[in-house]
């Protein structure tokens, strides 16, 4: 059992797929030159020296060419694991992950498979609008797609793992101030969690949800870094007496729908925070599948903490503003009671 | 608004603390975060601050008292704010009062009963949750006063409400007879009843009747739905069984020949009658007690037949015991409250044994309801 940051676990995950299956590889931007920083954040540090640059394949800085080789690749039998350095860069490549991975098992009776792995960091870290977005929900929307967002390093490791033997393109999202990179990728103000990794073979089931703590008065829903922030507001509300319950859906897309539900159930109470912007959220979506689902259980109001509906700004103060936090979900919280 | 002052809730375990001291004395000024009051725990105790500024009106609990967690232990008024009109606080004689009026197998919808401080037509909202909840339990939410978020009723509002005892024998001085047309005052002063009366866990009974309606008795589906009270008016004759009582006028037990059950019937009780009892499976007791058909109560002149020995379910009346034993037709009469959740999630009601001592002795009656209640928390020991 080694303690590892999310980027060394990533790293590991693919390390063991690639040795285990000799279909997976790797393409992006940067993430095997020599001397270079191992992708934007060091997730594949190392791994070129092992496995060559035939599978760890530097690409030109085309999205759509990282895009169209992945899913080519990955509809002519390969397992690919593609890297984006900045979750905003999906955008370029919209119409062949949305029109065409996304779809193709359902245009072709499902005869053609996508088995690829989309890599993105996302998340507001003073770099201001096109290299800060959380574009989780927005991905939510597209039919086809798993989604994954691991908050530790035991999920890292193990939904990467699920997600390579997946058949389905799976998008995992990746928060630049959790992966714990070293040296000159460090990120200010990161939290950079460190979790035991078993060495052994396992995987973290796509679809399967976690309670991170257990309580009995509120029911709090998070993702990547509002995980953290949910756990810290819940040990200072428990001082106040209040009892929170933080849930960890970690992957997004299919969504762990009845944990969330049992715990509402139980505490009547439901607050969800998310860095993506309010409107057409994931937040919202999930206050309205509980409002739907578990209206006569509710004794309070639906409550999400969403980022504002503009980008994400570059100012450190104005980033501060927008993005959600404990203090946020404690007053957001002790409103409901 | 008027700040009502909670006795802040302390894990899972702890329903009930001691008011330890009050800091302040009612009219003086406090500040909110200052430290108002303490209470006491079995493991310590903690300095409560206040939540709100402003001048405390009144104080529902004195120290030594104990206290219920999230009821309300007085009033901290902001400037310029008034006590609202005794009608409106939340007390247990207007709750009492209440119940009776929803009680009677006449009422109505007592809408008429809304707390003074609401203006006519002013909506009340309350949570889908503890809507539910009063509507499970038998609540009359319409009365509550709201403490969630905008002053909404929520579910501790509701589990309050359930955690007041209705004062015994209130709601018969003051019902038009609920339970018999004889007087109650005179029965009241009936020289020759005895009563005897419990607080029950029944935690374990109303896990045993889940189980009944998932699996049935022998573990094949059953139709029958076996209700928490059916199976205690099982117990009542168990319990008769292991302890005969000799009851005088009956030559066998209490439940010996027969045993009435009351239920409500037109604009009055009636008695459903269940011959031979002690030989009822519990799924064939809780048929007949679902279908045999009843004849009045107070039916004059009484049958011979009339059963010795009477189990009524208080609890659908929203009542929790009855008053004394007044009736001169029956032996004794074993009745049951309203279940109450508590946040522990367990569960218990009242049992109240009322009986004649003419013809039950103190002795035997204790000894009888020994076993009862022990049947009761301990369903195991039944089978």
């Amino acid at each position: 059992m080694a303690m590892l940051t999310i980027a060394e676990a990533l790293r590991e995950g693919i390390r063991e797929e690639m040795m285990r299956d000799p279909r997976v590889f790797c393409l992006g931007e940067d993430i095997g030159i020599s001397g270079g920083f191992g992708g934007a954040f060091t997730v594949t540090l190392g791994l070129s020296d092992q496995f060559g640059h035939e599978r760890i394949l530097d690409t030109p800085i085309s999205e759509i060419g990282i895009a169209g080789v992945a899913i080519g690749a990955a509809m002519a039998g390969l397992r690919p694991i593609a890297d984006v350095q900045y979750g905003d860069f999906l955008f370029c490549m919209m119409d062949q992950l949305a029109n065409q991975a996304a779809k193709m098992t359902y245009m072709s009776g499902g005869t053609v498979a996508v088995p690829m792995v989309m890599r993105a960091p996302v998340g507001s870290t003073r770099r201001g609008t096109q290299h800060a977005q959380s574009l989780e929900a927005f991905f939510t929307h597209v039919p086809g797609l798993k989604i994954v967002a691991p908050s530790t390093a035991y999920d890292a490791k193990g939904l990467l793992k699920a997600a390579v033997r997946d058949d389905n393109p799976v998008l995992i999202f990746e928060h630049k101030l959790l992966y714990g990179s070293k040296g000159a990728r460090s990120e200010k103000g990161a939290l950079s969690p460190i979790g035991e990794v078993p060495d052994e073979d396992y995987i973290v089931p796509i679809g399967k949800g976690i309670i991170r703590r257990e309580g009995t008065d509120v029911t709090i829903v998070g993702k990547l870094t509002t995980v953290y922030m949910a756990l810290a507001a819940a040990e200072e509300l428990a001082k106040s007496g209040i009892s929170a319950e933080v849930i960890d859906p970690r992957t997004l897309v299919p969504l762990d729908k009845e944990l969330i539900l049992s715990s509402v159930r139980k505490t009547g109470r439901l607050v969800v925070v998310e860095e993506d912007n309010k409107t057409g959220g994931w937040a919202g979506d999930i206050l309205a599948t509980v409002a739907e689902e578990a209206f006569f259980y509710l004794d309070a109001p639906v409550k999400r903490i969403s980022a504002p509906d503009t980008p994400p700004p570059f100012a450190p103060v104005m980033e501060a503003y927008y993005l959600p936090s404990a203090e946020k979900i404690i007053q957001t919280v002790k409103s409901l009671f | 608004m008027a700040h009502e002052i909670l006795v802040p809730p302390l894990g899972q375990t702890t329903d009930t603390v001691i008011l330890a001291t009050w800091y302040r004395q009612v009219g003086e000024q406090v500040a909110q975060g200052e430290t108002l009051f303490a209470i006491e725990t079995d493991k310590a105790t903690l300095d409560i601050e206040a939540q709100a500024s402003g001048v405390l009106a009144r104080v529902l609990a004195q120290a030594g008292d104990t206290v219920i967690v999230l009821s309300s232990i007085g009033t901290i008024l902001l400037a310029g704010e008034h006590l609202a009109s005794p009608a409106t606080t939340p007390d247990g004689g207007k709750k009492a009062v209440q119940a009776v009026e929803h009680a009677g197998p006449t009422s109505t919808e007592s809408g008429a009963a809304a707390p003074a401080s609401r203006r006519p037509g002013q909506r009340i909202f309350i949570s889908p949750r503890a809507k539910r909840l009063a509507e499970t339990t038998g609540v009359d939410w319409q009365t509550l006063t709201g403490t969630g978020p905008e002053g909404a009723i929520v579910e501790r509002d509701i589990r309050m409400a359930l955690a007041t005892p209705i004062a015994p024998l209130q709601h018969l001085i003051e019902a038009p007879a609920p339970i018999t047309n004889q007087q109650p005052a005179a029965a009241m002063a009936a020289p020759n009843a005895g009563q005897l009366a419990a607080e029950v866990d029944v935690s374990a009974l109303a896990t045993l009747c889940e189980r009944l309606r998932v699996r049935g008795p022998t573990g094949i589906q059953s139709n029958v739905i076996v209700t928490v009270a059916d199976v205690i008016a099982w117990i009542a004759i168990k319990a008769d069984q292991r302890h005969p009582t000799g009851i005088q006028s009956n030559g066998g037990g209490l439940t010996g020949a027969s045993m009435g059950v009351l239920v409500a019937g037109e604009g009055q009780f009636n008695v459903k009658v269940i011959r031979e009892p002690g030989s009822k499976s519990l799924i064939s007791l809780s048929r007949e007690i679902a279908s045999s058909e009843s004849i009045a109560k107070d039916a004059t002149p009484v049958a011979p037949a009339a059963p010795a020995f009477l189990f009524a379910d208080l609890g659908q009346y929203s009542l929790d015991t009855v008053n004394g034993f007044n009736d001169v037709q029956n032996s004794a009469l074993l009745s049951i409250g309203r279940i109450r959740h508590y946040r522990d999630c367990s569960q218990t009601l009242w049992v109240t044994l009322s009986y004649s001592r003419a013809e039950l002795s103190d002795f035997y009656a204790a000894q009888y309801f020994n076993t009862v209640v022990q049947l009761i928390e301990d369903p195991d020991l039944l089978f």
